[in-house]
């Protein structure tokens, strides 16, 4: 078996997929006989990402993208016109020779899409696009990874969870054989260098775990000035936390580039001796990282490639978010990690959109003295912890919850966790857990013989989401959540029953039109209710298509409705399945 | 006397010493590098092409030989790149031939084979092995200065003028299947009045849309999307 990875992003978003890589390796090794022995993986990434290879175990081979070298090439005229069409039919004849079975896109973008489809392959996950532009996808993962971008922040799955479940994560996740594997752990691979590395820098730092205190890592620098939360601030932390407990020991990581930096914010404590004697630079190569996170137990990270490794290490991930940083959909992924952002309106900004703003808002509003208590209460446990985070009124803070299998950012200093859960909450809760079985249903992973223990694992995110909520009030709300959807069955019951009368007169303008209206007051009604509101994208989207033929636009509604179905079917079945645990459940007392 | 033949090459030909002992060509009575320390001079050219090395293995093409020290040099820093180094000027060739630098090809471009145009040099034995190849251009121009020849010998290499382009494509039949004739001409024939050069925007703006989906086409996709 032979398999070809595609990511043509950045360091963090490639490392960010290492669990669909061990998802990938273990099914593909799982399906192979023992003859066939563990797959062969191959990795395409940009020119300055292929190091990454030393830190993800089981690549036997690197292929680079010349991005940088293509791009300069196009647009200055003093290179060759055709060096960058040359280059890239060099690859795609390379990539083509190695005759793949399988093709994982995790890139995403067009144009990854028109590269995949430019190499031939048995089977291809991810984005990629014919000769004429036709569009696959290959997992109804990265179909809805191209529909979440409209979803609201907490609707939406994290990319690498996305990745995960479309590689097979979940279903390895489900299967008794490999429950012992624990498939998160042993994402990255270490290496002898990286750990001799990390334990002189270890050394050099005099850090004794018997004194007490905590081996923190800082990642100050990130690779867009709109993320950075400010060197200043940083400092301010740092000479919060050493004067909190002589035994913390900090180290400023930073990679090779980013040395003068670095450098330069350890000498900006000199005149500080407690801080400077326990805090130290540490410039490393990723091998030497992946070492350090397994022995840090905390990371202070902006949104950087050091935060994806630190979600796969042991240490817990604290993300001081800003910018275009999107915690729900790019942040830290582990169970446990935490984010910080502000509740500025224009947070997360677009990657390539200039801030607007007088002054940088998102990371001004998060400041150091704030940050550095939280962080402390942190250090000194979950009472502390708590007591602190819900003082804090001016951001928000964040905990990963993966009591689903799939990482889920609840509001540790929210409305939600001091107060009863509303009606929105639930549905979005209850909507979250429905959509990812639907989708997985639809990949054939996913069969009801389990719908027990799922029913199971969305009760338990629902509990750990709502804390202050009761068991009676829950119920309540489920109730009144059954019924709207109950409703809502019913209408789409009524639009299936004429779809099919307009089956075979679907050129006839009048019935389309009818047809079209019916589908505008479903709309227009499942839209008022939360319960239902899911339902409002895919039935717009067929509303707005005015463009396309008949038929295209009949089969696209007779699509959109099975999903629907789908979808309120197995929310109908959570909902009664999570009541039933509540009744049952003693684990939360009525108040 | 068209202003091309201008720089046509004699026979006035002589060497002569530099202050280092080196020897120097010296052709139509201009010396073709530093009479004082020539290898002080392309170790000072090499510093400056050094960014323009490849990642990958391919070939180094070089406009403009003149006595060869920073052929030398060049091929000194790179060991494991072919060099093809081209000039229009015979004896050049022949004198940085009989340095005996490994993996290094001196190719002349004759008067006429340039007067033949475009194809003709692009087709000729030396370059046609590597013009279809990626292959990275380095100029050494205090050569380059002396013959207006081989600036049109560059423009050629480069494709992005309308001869030059027409010669690329000439090359390349399949990637010119794909080309609306109608278009191409439009943006040769016109473009070119208002610019210099074509960009690859121009190009697959040429591309005809009504043509089967070939692989030309879906690799000018990729790149499209590259400068999107």
């Amino acid at each position: 078996m032979k398999i070809l990875v595609v990511n043509l992003l950045r360091l963090g978003d490639v490392i960010s997929m290492a669990s669909a890589l061990k998802a990938i390796r273990m099914q593909h090794t799982q399906s192979g006989s023992v003859q066939n022995g563990a797959p062969e993986i191959h990795l395409l990434v940009n020119r300055g990402v292929e190091a990454v290879h030393e830190i993800l175990p089981g690549i036997d081979h690197v292929h680079i993208f010349e991005r940088n070298r293509m791009q300069s090439s196009l647009v200055d005229a003093n290179r060759p016109m055709f060096e960058a069409f040359d280059v890239l039919e060099r690859l795609v004849e390379t990539l083509s020779q190695e005759k793949f079975d399988v093709i994982y896109n995790f890139t995403h973008n067009r144009l990854s899409g028109w590269l995949t489809g430019l190499i031939p392959a048995e089977k291809k996950i991810g984005l990629a696009m014919d000769g004429a532009g036709g569009v696959s996808f290959g997992s109804s993962w990265f179909r809805h990874l191209n529909q979440q971008v409209d979803f609201e922040e907490e609707q939406s799955f994290h990319h690498a969870d996305i990745f995960f479940a479309a590689a097979g994560g979940l279903a390895l996740q489900r299967d008794r054989r490999f429950q012992d594997a624990h498939i998160l752990d042993g994402v990255l691979r270490e290496t002898s260098a990286g750990q001799k590395r990390a334990l002189e820098i270890l050394s050099e730092t005099g850090y004794d775990p018997t004194r007490g205190g905590s081996l923190i890592a800082m990642q100050i620098t990130t690779s867009d000035s709109k993320k950075e939360w400010g060197d200043a601030k940083y400092r301010d932390l740092v000479l919060h936390l050493t004067a909190s407990h002589p035994g913390h020991r900090v180290l400023i990581l930073g990679a090779p580039n980013e040395a003068p930096r670095i450098r330069d914010f350890v000498e900006s404590l000199e005149g500080h001796d407690q801080a400077r004697a326990q805090t130290h630079a540490a410039i490393v190569s990723l091998p030497t990282v992946v070492s350090l996170l397994e022995v840090c137990d905390l990371v202070i990270t902006g949104d950087t490639s050091i935060k994806h490794m630190a979600s796969a290490s042991p240490a817990t991930v604290f993300e001081i978010s800003a910018g275009s940083a999107d915690p729900f959909r790019t942040g830290p992924w582990k169970h446990g990690d935490y984010v910080i952002a502000s509740r500025e309106a224009c947070r997360p900004c677009g990657h390539s959109e200039k801030c607007h703003r007088e002054k940088h808002a998102c990371a001004d509003t998060l400041p150091a003295i704030e940050v550095a208590r939280v962080i402390e209460a942190l250090l000194s446990g979950p009472q502390a912890f708590e007591m602190v985070a819900n003082r804090v009124g001016t951001f928000d803070i964040y905990q990963v919850d993966r009591s689903e299998g799939m990482a889920q950012l609840n509001g540790v200093n929210s409305r939600s966790r001091t107060e009863p859960a509303m009606d929105r909450d639930v549905a979005l809760s209850v909507e979250r857990s429905a959509r990812r079985l639907v989708l997985e249903s639809r990949d054939g992973r996913w069969d009801r013989m389990t719908m027990g223990t799922e029913t199971r694992l969305a009760f338990s995110a629902l509990l750990s989401k709502f804390p202050s909520t009761s068991k009676v009030d829950l119920r309540h709300l489920l109730a009144g959540g059954e019924s709207y959807l109950r409703h809502a069955e019913g209408l789409v019951r009524s639009l299936r029953l004429q779809l099919d009368r307009v089956k075979e007169s679907i050129q006839d303008p009048k019935r389309v039109h009818e047809l079209v209206s019916s589908v505008a007051v479903m709309r227009s009604r499942l839209g008022k209710n939360p319960w239902t509101m899911f339902a409002v994208e895919p039935l717009m989207s067929v509303l707005e298509d005015d463009r396309s033929a008949p038929f295209t636009r009949y089969r696209r509604l007779a699509d959109t409705i099975a999903d629907l179905e789908n979808r309120i079917e197995m929310a109908l079945k959570l909902i009664r399945g999570i009541d039933a645990e509540l009744m049952t459940d003693g684990s939360k007392e009525l108040r | 006397m068209s202003p091309e033949s201008s720089d046509e090459e004699t026979n006035e030909l002589k060497t002569v010493s530099a202050k280092t002992g080196d020897c120097v060509l010296f052709v139509d009575g201009k010396a073709t590098a530093s009479l004082v320390d020539p290898q002080r001079e392309a170790q000072g050219w090499l510093e400056s092409v050094k960014p323009l090395l490849p990642k990958r293995l391919e070939t180094l093409v070089v406009i403009g030989i003149g006595s060869g020290f920073h052929l030398k040099a060049l091929r000194e820093a790179a060991p494991e790149f072919p060099i093809v180094a081209l000039d229009t000027c015979s004896h050049s060739v022949e004198f940085v031939s009989t340095l005996g630098l490994r993996d290094c090809k001196a190719v002349y471009i004759s008067g006429d084979e340039i007067a033949g145009g475009a194809g003709a040099v692009l087709a000729k034995a030396g370059v046609t092995d590597w013009i279809l190849e990626p292959f990275t251009l380095i100029r050494h121009r205090a050569t380059m200065a002396r013959s207006r020849q081989l600036l049109r010998v560059e423009a050629w290499l480069l494709g992005r003028s309308a001869e030059g382009l027409r010669a690329h494509l000439a090359l390349r039949p399949s990637l010119a299947a794909i080309l609306n004739p109608e278009k191409l001409r439009e943006v040769t024939e016109i473009k070119l009045k208002t610019v210099d050069v074509f960009s690859i925007r121009d190009f697959v703006a040429c591309g005809d849309i009504k043509s089967e989906p070939s692989q030309e086409r879906r690799l000018l996709r990729v790149l499209e999307e590259l400068v999107r």
